[in-house]
């Protein structure tokens, strides 16, 4: 199955040797046009929730804290220790559910899953993202 | 700007090049630490905090007594989201900080990277 990560390698990997500007040019668009994905895909948000389902959390595929939404409900069912332990299980469901769907993503729309790319292409590839 | 002596830069890429396997091995280390570790942020002028660990995992939310029964629950959770990413940024701030220290080259990394950035 083709998609943008293995292009950007295989054109690493074709052009690579030739070191010429078109070819640097191609392998820089490509670079750029994968980290634009990816910048995309790791904003997107989920949700978990406590198991009352009265505290929610949003967080996004990158792992930062988007919104805690506290329901008026939980405001009178829970003291306040309660709400703060209702809180902390909200924001790790939201988390559990961020790194799976990341990680679903990541091998859906760019074909990487965990073990079968080397830390050697990801920096390659890394490296040409920052220029 | 004057040419650089050629024997000076030799003996300055010789010397990064030692120094790199023992920053690596610090750099994991002080990434471990970070990691092991837990932050507090603040938020509604304390009464509400929250405790982070330096890979973002949220360990304990405290309120206040009195910001839950005179906070409305929208605010409530806003303040709470707030305590979290303070906390978080305290977390980067300490791996920033941990980081810029590391000496390569005789030169600390923070001459060599952007570590102010947030």
């Amino acid at each position: 199955m083709t998609n943008e990560f293995d292009a950007l390698r295989d054109l690493l990997d074709r052009e690579g040797r030739a070191a010429n500007p078109s070819a640097f040019r191609r392998m820089a668009e490509a670079a750029t046009a994968l980290h634009d994905q990816l910048t995309r895909e790791l904003s997107q948000t989920v949700g978990g929730a406590d198991p009352t389902g009265y505290v929610q959390a949003t967080v996004r595929l990158d792992g930062g804290v988007e919104s805690v939404y506290i329901s008026p409900h939980a405001l009178r069912q829970f003291d306040a220790a309660g709400l703060g332990r209702a809180c902390v299980s909200a924001l790790a469901a939201a988390r559990q559910a961020s790194s799976e769907t990341l990680a679903e993503r990541l091998g859906e729309r760019f074909g990487i899953r965990p073990g079968e790319y080397t830390n050697a292409d990801l920096a390659r590839i890394d490296r040409l993202a920052v220029y | 700007m004057p040419t650089p002596d050629p024997s000076e830069v030799v003996t300055m890429l010789n010397r990064l090049t030692a120094d790199l396997p023992a920053a690596q091995e610090q750099a994991s280390q002080v990434a471990a630490q970070i990691a092991e570790a837990t932050f507090e942020g603040t938020a509604a002028d304390g009464r509400i905090s929250a405790t982070v660990t330096g890979l973002g995992v949220v360990t304990k939310v405290r309120i206040g007594e009195l910001a839950r029964r005179g906070m409305d629950n929208l605010t409530l959770g806003e303040a709470v989201t707030e305590a979290v990413r303070a906390g978080e940024a305290v977390g980067r701030k300490a791996l920033r900080d941990r980081m810029a220290e590391l000496a390569i080259g005789g030169r600390a990394l923070s001459e060599y990277a952007p570590f102010g950035r947030d």
